[in-house]
């Protein structure tokens, strides 16, 4: 995805920034909106500090023991939303504002608590925001189910986010006229956009699981043999392939502010699971190679669980040194290349000069 | 020879991947190497490949049928369905089309298409800004976002445009010689280990990569692969717009600032070619005299923030290490 980027600043800031008085809106300069008046050229220029009605926190009680507790803080601007979660002593308060819900719903940056697909240095993502479906084209199948959500969920929603929804109609509409104006050789049909992203991760692992389940039942009558070689293998073949499953959790946290606490607690509970299973792929690799390496030499081999643990250990090594190298390396490719070329050029002009001589 | 079977296997698999269009050497390479040790990797590309493909397909315009562009070509049409064309959105809308439409990230090569300059301009430093003046960070105005593949081109010029696709020749000669050996070598040479070892059997490795090399040769089929990203040029010019803007630490010497308390401001700067109109000086605290300032918004912010602006007649050594920059907009952050 797109990111913000960091210049190479030691940290970003003492504090992190967030646009609040909105004079950029994305296309151009807005005249400053200044206590409800809009100042012109010979407007008088005032010391006075920036106005904050726009900036607003919300906090609100998720847990409590009596001694301590987990509330969700949020904190709101014009065109900025954070979200955070917090741990403290006492019993904490309830927020019981329920337009507080609403806003920051229309904002253009998101940052939450844990960066999914945000930038790590700035932590600022760009904000997903809801399309009502007077403006979506979509399959039968997918309005009733959305339907039947409206209408399970009608007694918990508000009018104000009718408006909002309705204020995003407005905007796809004028993003269609912007379109229109600015790109009038082409044609792009907005209601036609996809739900998300990055499904096609998903299918992958799906497609692979299936095929080769398939394969395997085929070849092998699903045979097991050595239980623990077939196991890891199992762990190698299928690892992948499963983590692929937690999109769908992560899916709901990359572009869009997450306020369910067990969504929260599953995205932290399948990042562990994630650490397992790649521990358990780095396994399975150990043991393929060592099953190899026997059938090469035409012999067994039984390692002790250390040398089991040492292989295993050094094939994540490997992972990471290649990881860590090629992305350090990268950035230097190009550099690398012509300084190479040119040592190469000169070792050569010097290998003829003196054969010359 | 067993040696051989697996690592040819592994190596040819690896050659049949697909990068996303504009990818640089750094992400293809770690592509690769997740490939070569977790091969559901290698299908991601291509199922995204396909994916585009099928919805150009069904929703594409014309209607569906045998026609031109159903198996990969050189036209535009083409690399819109492949992911290789982008637009430029403005920043406000950026919202409506997160998560929906891909973005094309910095580290992605992008192009104009009628120019074949590069998008993403010259960078600033920090030494370009004026003293006192911290950046932080840098966004674009107009981001380049991926055109969805059902895209309809309407000008005949554009119809008329080719982008050809990276030759595809190879992989797909490697991906067919290592589906057919590796099926030949597992069904004579390795079936007894298979049968007997069942699941056990090492030499059921080589089953993930050959299907994802056959997945790629698929995709490879109908859908073409590009080196860059090719971006349409917007009508009004983007290069009169200033595509970049940096956002800049609160220039006051002591700034109280606290998070979550006192709010403090930084400065929103917008990258310009030309010498910019507005400079800031920090020695220069007259507030009233703003003679080369002729944009209100930016007298407020600057006056709030204690600074005024001057005029270029009178701010030659700051505009040294301004040029790049047209103006200064205050914001706030908490």
């Amino acid at each position: 995805m797109w990111r913000v980027s960091n210049l190479g600043c030691s940290k970003v800031s003492p504090c992190s920034p967030s646009i609040n008085n909105i004079e950029f809106n994305g296309v151009g300069w807005n005249p400053v909106m200044f206590e409800g008046a809009v100042l012109t050229e010979s407007a008088p220029i005032s010391a006075e500090p920036v106005p904050s009605h726009e900036y607003s926190i919300s906090s609100t009680r998720i847990f409590t023991t009596g001694l301590f507790h987990f509330r969700r803080k949020q904190s709101f601007t014009a065109v900025c939303h954070h979200l955070q979660w917090a741990f403290g002593f006492g019993c904490g308060q309830k927020d019981t504002n329920p337009t507080n819900k609403l806003k920051g719903r229309r904002a253009i940056f998101l940052k939450q608590f844990f960066i999914t697909n945000q930038d790590w240095r700035l932590y600022w993502g760009i904000m997903q925001r809801q399309i009502p479906v007077s403006h979506r084209e979509e399959h039968s199948l997918f309005r009733f189910l959305r339907n039947a959500k409206r209408k399970v969920l009608r007694a918990t929603t508000f009018k104000e986010d009718d408006e909002i929804l309705l204020r995003n109609g407005q905007d796809m509409d004028e993003l269609q006229v912007w379109l229109d104006e600015q790109y009038p050789d082409i044609k792009v049909n907005l209601r036609h956009m996809p739900h998300q992203l990055g499904s096609s991760y998903l299918f992958s692992g799906i497609f692979l699981q299936l095929v080769i389940t398939v394969f395997l039942g085929a070849l092998t009558r699903f045979k097991l043999g050595e239980a623990s070689y077939a196991g890891w293998f199992l762990v190698w073949i299928y690892g992948g392939p499963f983590l692929r499953w937690k999109w769908f959790n992560d899916e709901t946290l990359h572009q869009k502010p997450c306020l369910s606490a067990p969504t929260w607690l599953f995205f932290g509970i399948s990042g562990v699971l994630t650490v397992a299973v790649a521990a358990g792929v780095c396994g399975g690799i150990a043991v393929i190679c060592v099953n190899l390496m026997a059938a090469i030499c035409d012999t067994t081999f039984t390692p002790s669980a250390g040398v089991w643990i040492l292989i295993g250990v050094s094939i994540a090594a490997v992972f990471a040194i290649i990881g860590f190298g090629v992305t350090f390396f990268s950035k230097f490719a190009g550099e690398c290349t012509i300084l190479v070329f040119l040592t190469i050029v000169e070792f050569v002009e010097k290998c003829l000069s003196s054969s010359d001589d | 020879m067993w040696i051989a079977f697996l690592v040819t296997n592994i190596l040819a698999h690896a050659a049949t991947i697909r990068p996303s269009a504009g990818s640089n050497t750094g992400s293809t390479v770690r592509r690769v190497i997740a490939t070569i040790f977790i091969p559901v990797t290698a299908g991601d590309s291509a199922f995204r490949a396909l994916g585009r493909w099928l919805v150009w397909f069904y929703r594409g315009v014309p209607p569906p049928g045998f026609r031109q562009g159903l198996l990969r070509d050189d036209s535009l049409q083409a690399a819109a369905t492949s992911g290789a064309v982008a637009i430029c959105i403005p920043f406000q809308f950026a919202p409506l089309l997160a998560g929906r439409w891909e973005l094309v990230e910095g580290d992605r090569m992008a192009v104009w298409l009628d120019d074949t300059t590069y998008f993403w301009g010259a960078t600033a430093t920090a030494q370009d800004f004026p003293k006192g003046l911290k950046p932080l960070g840098r966004f674009p105005r107009y981001i380049p976002f991926v055109l969805p593949p059902n895209v309809q081109l309407l000008s005949p010029k554009l119809e008329k445009t080719k982008i050809p696709p990276e030759s595809s020749a190879l992989s797909s000669i490697i991906a067919i010689v290592q589906i057919v050996l590796s099926i030949r070598d597992l069904y004579n040479n390795y079936r007894s280990s298979v049968v007997v070892k069942g699941l056990s059997s090492p030499y059921l490795v080589v089953i993930p990569y050959f299907l994802m090399s056959f997945v790629n040769f698929v995709a490879c089929i109908f859908v073409g692969s590009y080196r860059r990203v090719s971006v349409l040029r917007m009508k009004d010019d983007i290069k009169e717009n200033f595509n970049e803007l940096y956002i800049v630490d609160c220039p006051r010497e002591k700034c109280s600032g606290k998070k979550n308390s006192e709010r403090h401001q930084v400065v929103l700067a917008i990258r310009n070619e030309r010498p910019p109109d507005v400079l800031i000086s920090r020695q220069d605290k007259n507030v009233d005299k703003l003679p080369g300032c002729n944009v209100p918004w930016l007298r407020l912010a600057l006056s709030k923030i204690g600074i005024s602006a001057t005029g270029r007649s009178k701010v030659d050594v700051a505009s040294q290490q301004s040029r790049m920059f047209e103006g200064f907009a205050l914001l706030s952050i908490y």
